[in-house]
């Protein structure tokens, strides 16, 4: 009787004492190097708050200096599932946390954020837990022993699907936990057996579909994790392709997703979606690695390039220096199948449980198969040099060899080229205009140069001196250069025609996530949020600090605006988030830059700090004061910008203003928007809605007779006038007489505001000319030296006494 | 006359589906791993009977060889049913109708499994009720010699069945497959968010579909969407999953799966000719009018 009164009484100190919470997991979805969710499951009691700091405090809640309450609850597959996203933390750094509720305080546990530089990192990846829950077990328990800095899950956690197969499965997740309370963050993934919301709700992925992207350390890998249980040719391509083609600083490039194109087990079906849709984007885009699952079996390729031609097998072909190494197929902690169909281009397949430990440096990645049956005698890697492999660790060593390695892709000798007229060119007459080509690099020696207008191939030259000779309406145009040498390496380059008189109207999407950002009151940029608030946002990016009275900003790429254009109209459409109808009042701002550069994430105020366009030094601005917006998903008048034209003109009268570049505006609260928290509106971000992101529309007209500031203020080398200041006569000498690019065809004077007033044209060329403009007034001109190709071959400004 | 050729083209539905997923079982998989991998529900029963644990039964290859071969011998009863139906008349019925049967029970059987792995959305169970349905209902039809009312009420039964099942995924009652927006996308050339709308219609149009063709005024009109709809998302399979770098191992993958799927509009076609015949009978030589619809 005593024994049992002790035991009761024992019982429930231990519940008053220690929070009532377990399941416990890390979660990656944002920047490993200053973000981590704490995910767990509430059994009762209220008001948990993770306690969180650098400093190792035990248990004691009280002394951790940051704490934070849940950011999400869910109630999902029996659990009651909460989520604390952190974020603002210091780069490779140990945080130790604990979780208090009203019951008491869990366990000590740490992590260590991701570094932001090129350090080494360490990856586990794999997949397929379901249905053998020993190997399962071994693997977790492995995990904390090789002390990853992230584990990569392709899917398949559980058979069912069930609340009782997931509740097992978190349990056996606590094995990740090291001895010594690290736990190891996860980036997981859908699998055919996983239900459509499963991943969604039990770990916090960014969206609801589960697919995502992060980039660890200093550009040093984007790891992008796919779904294959949904539309994989439609908004997920699209999305993917997007982050690719903007991510080119990005070292080296991995996904993760379940079902394979190729499986290497002959029952499982070709996954033709999945390769119609992404292998030549991967290989296009340098993504260099690629882990799949499902088969439950062992697979590692060589390096692959999708192909259907000679020598190839299931549409691919080896190529060892720039292609896509797949790995896979599951096996965490499964069933086996059996591997009974390689291609020529398998580099070793079998069968067993498994997962692949990966480490990633700047030079290369290296990539092992790690059998997980031994996982119990296996040695511990240290907290802080995970790449020792530990004592016993049995590392699958096939005839191929135990370590795959990936090289980076050697820098090729591409062809280099320029278009002599630079990189835009405005034209009177658009009749028979010859656009020459300067060869900068030869390549392995040019064969072709391919001319395209507007993305249409409209002419081949294979004999150099490459030129394109072609006549134009007015309007404005792009013309690309290709030149393709004789091992098909090519280079590129591009001029912006315009001709004429003519009015273009252009409709220009922000163009990734990095591009719609939120400044929050202490100056953070936030990349990833799903709407964007403007103006009050209560979401934390930083931990516990509010973001309070935000600023936007978009910066739209690629503005095809020739200098000297008038701007029409312009606006900003925005798709609504939310229904909101306390009045609001925002006014817009544009960056004063002729080239507005991206944002950055770690620097402070990067939005508000930039300079803005204005007159005597006082910033110009549009005051916007939107109506009611009744929902969401709205893409109205009512969720367009007032005319923003003004701002726009401003950038594009600005010196150092070309064709092609950058913009940024900025939308700030005003009013009764900074002191209500009500009085905003809430649009979709690019993150929120990659078809319906913040767009910059406009309309400009141009006019090739008018000059604009910034193109007469060009100086040239390439002519010399004298006498300058002249009276009646002055010669033109061109400095490179003998390069018939710079034989004077036309002179053309304009006066300082862009008016034509003397126009001469030449048809006896020699090295000097000789041109009268007798019948201008005295004043300030500027002059423009025109070659045979209607080439612009110097300006100069020239007064005339 | 008029019976032998509606006859013959449930017999040829029949064909269709058992040849199929003949295709389909010798060639590929069937979930029969939903019943023997389940570690919950099979792990006693296993480590009992064998004396063996779960991880050596489940990693042993040899065990997965005799799965797959339990799967490529099922394939083989399909054929064999295929071909028994191809023969099978009043006078052989006696002896053919069993691998018959057995193929029917078989596609139950993987109805069930195919229920299974999909988390038990029943709508996955009854997407195949022409497909399960239609073996068995060809041996009665050939038992009583005709089409009966009651043969035909089930018939709109197990179409009704079907196009409900069907239209639950359509309409994004269960998540829309990915597969079914992909194939909307490569086969229309469309977004995503127009498949979706797409598909959402058909859904609608699937649960409209379910109820008209049981009532008198407008069971025609909707037997002939059910035929069209059924035909083209057969063929839909193998359009979308077309490739031309890759034609034979594309169709290898795709002309089973619409060969089985061919009933769920050719049903309809039956329906439809069977209602003509009743129609004409009083007015013309019902032979004649049936051998015109066949031809």
């Amino acid at each position: 009787m005593k024994k049992r009164i002790a035991s009761t009484l024992f019982l429930l100190f231990a519940m008053i004492c220690h929070a009532n919470n377990d399941k416990y997991r890390l979660i990656l979805s944002s920047d490993p190097a200053t973000t981590m969710t704490i995910g767990w499951n509430q059994i009762s009691g209220t008001a948990p708050t993770v306690h969180y700091g650098t400093t190792d405090f035990g248990t004691n809640y009280t002394q951790y200096p940051m704490s934070k309450t849940e950011d999400r609850a869910v109630a999902y597959r029996g659990m009651d599932n909460r989520f604390v996203r952190l974020t603002g933390l210091t780069p490779n750094t140990n945080y130790y946390f604990v979780i208090n509720d009203s019951q008491g305080t869990s366990s000590r546990f740490w992590f260590k954020t991701a570094p932001n530089d090129l350090s080494r990192l360490s990856f586990i990846a794999g997949g397929d837990s379901r249905n053998n829950q020993t190997p399962r077990r071994n693997a977790n328990t492995l995990v904390s022993k090789l002390k990853p800095h992230a584990v990569f899950f392709g899917g398949d956690m559980t058979d069912g699907d069930s609340d009782a197969e997931w509740q097992d499965w978190m349990d056996d997740w606590q094995l990740t936990i090291a001895s010594d309370g690290r736990m190891f963050p996860i980036a997981a993934t859908r699998g055919n057996h996983d239900g459509a919301s499963v991943i969604y709700n039990l770990f916090d992925t960014p969206t609801s579909d589960s697919y995502y992207a992060m980039t660890f350390g200093n550009n040093l890998i984007r790891t992008y994790t796919l779904n294959t249980e949904i539309s994989v040719s439609g908004n997920q391509s699209t999305w993917v392709s997007n982050d690719l083609s903007v991510q080119t600083n990005v070292i080296w490039k991995m996904m993760q997703y379940h079902k394979p194109m190729r499986p290497h087990t002959s029952a499982k079906s070709e996954g033709n979606s999945e390769y119609d849709a992404w292998a030549q984007l991967f290989f296009d885009n340098g993504v260099r690695l690629v882990m799949d699952s499902d088969s439950h079996m062992v697979k590692t390729t060589w390096p692959v390039e999708p192909s259907s031609g000679i020598g190839s097998d299931e549409g691919f072909v080896r190529n060892d220096a720039q292609g896509t190494v797949y790995a896979g197929e599951g096996s965490w902690g499964a069933p086996l199948r059996a591997n009974d169909d390689d291609k020529n281009w398998t580099r070793n397949s079998a069968s067993f449980n498994q997962f692949k430990l990966i480490f990633v440096e700047e030079s290369k990645i290296e990539l092992r198969t790690i059998k997980v049956d031994n996982a119990a005698s296996v040695g511990e890697a240290s907290n802080t040099d995970p790449f020792t492999l530990p004592a016993n660790l049995d590392v699958w060593s096939p005839s191929e060899g135990d370590v795959v390695i990936i090289l980076p892709i050697a820098p090729l000798n591409n062809p280099e080229i320029a278009f002599a007229n630079g990189t835009s060119a405005t034209f009177n007459d658009g009749t028979n205009l010859t656009l020459p080509i300067n060869v900068l690099n030869n390549g392995d020696g040019i064969s072709s140069v391919a001319f395209y207008i507007d993305d249409v191939l409209t002419e081949t030259d294979t004999t150099a001196p490459y030129s394109f000779t072609h006549s134009y309406a007015d309007g404005n145009y792009c013309i690309e250069a290709i030149a393709t040498d004789v091992n098909s390496n090519t280079g590129d380059a591009k001029i912006y025609v315009n001709v004429g008189m003519f009015t273009d109207t252009d409709s220009l999407p922000v163009a990734s996530g990095e591009n719609d950002v939120e400044e929050t009151e202490t100056g953070a940029v936030y990349f990833d949020s799903g709407d964007l608030e403007m103006v009050y946002d209560s979401y934390d990016f930083v931990s516990n600090v509010p973001n309070g009275n935000q600023k936007i900003g978009l910066r739209f790429q690629n503005l095809n605006i020739p200098n000297g254009a008038t701007i029409e109209s312009a606006y900003i459409q925005f798709r609504s988030d939310e229904s909101d109808s306390v009045a609001a009042e925002l006014n817009i701002f544009a960056e004063d830059s002729g080239n507005s550069v991206p944002f950055e994430s770690n620097a402070v105020n990067n939005l508000t700090g930039r300079a803005r366009v204005g007159e005597n030094g006082v910033a110009s601005f549009v005051n916007w004061m939107p109506p009611a917006w009744a929902s969401s998903g709205l893409t109205g008048l009512d969720q367009r910008t007032p005319e923003i034209k003004t701002l726009l003109q401003k950038i594009v009268d600005g010196s150092q203003w070309e064709q092609g570049n950058s913009c940024v505006f900025m939308i700030e609260g005003t009013g009764a928007s900074l002191t209500n928290q009500d009085a905003k509106r809430v649009v979709d971000s690019y993150e929120g809605s990659s078809s319906n992101p913040p767009t910059l529309v406009y309309t400009y007209s141009f006019n090739s007779s008018t000059l604009n500031v910034g193109e007469i203020l060009e100086q040239s080398s390439n002519i010399l006038i004298h006498p300058n200041p002249f009276s009646s006569g002055l010669t033109i000498k061109v400095s490179n007489a003998n390069n018939d690019l710079y034989k004077i065809k036309a002179v053309r004077m304009y006066d300082i505001k862009g008016i034509l007033v003397y126009d001469k044209a030449f048809v006896n060329q020699t090295a000097s000319y000789g041109i009268s403009p007798s019948k201008i007034s005295q004043g300030v001109y500027f002059l423009k030296v025109y070659g045979e190709n209607n080439n612009v071959i110097g300006t100069q400004k020239v007064i005339k006494k | 006359m008029l019976q032998i050729n509606a006859k013959s083209l449930l017999k040829l539905c029949v064909i269709f589906i058992f040849l199929g997923r003949a295709y389909q079982y010798l060639f590929y998989n069937a979930p029969f791993r939903a019943l023997l991998w389940d570690e919950n529900l099979l792990k006693p029963l296993v480590e009992q009977m064998f004396n063996t644990n779960w991880n050596a039964y489940v990693t042993d290859l040899s065990i997965d060889k005799y799965i797959q071969a339990s799967i490529k011998t099922n394939g083989l009863l399909y054929l064999v049913a295929a071909i028994c139906t191809a023969f099978i008349d009043k006078s052989n019925a006696r002896y053919l109708k069993y691998p018959i049967m057995i193929g029917g029970f078989l596609l139950a059987l993987l109805s069930f499994l195919t229920l299974k792995e999909r988390f038990f959305q029943y709508g996955q169970f009854f997407e195949h009720a022409i497909q399960v349905g239609i073996p068995f209902l060809l041996l009665h039809v050939i038992r009583k010699d005709g089409f009966t009312f009651q043969i035909k009420f089930i018939l709109k039964v197990l179409i009704g069945l079907t196009f409900i099942s069907h239209g639950l995924y359509a309409f994004g009652y269960y998540p829309i497959p990915g597969h079914f927006i992909d194939m909307t996308i490569n086969g229309l050339g469309v977004s995503e968010n127009m498949a979706i709308a797409i598909l959402k219609t058909a859904g609608i149009l699937d649960f409209a579909i379910s109820i008209l063709i049981f009532l008198p005024r407008t069971y025609k009109y909707a037997l002939w969407y059910a035929f069209i709809w059924g035909i083209l998302t057969a063929f839909a399979r193998i359009v979308a999953g077309f490739n031309a770098d890759f034609i034979f191992a594309s169709l290898h993958q795709t002309v089973y799966l619409t060969l089985y799927r061919l009933p769920h509009g050719l049903i309809p076609l039956l329906l439809l000719i069977l209602a003509a015949s009743v129609k004409k009978k009083d007015k013309t030589k019902p032979s004649l009018l049936i051998k015109t619809q066949l031809s």
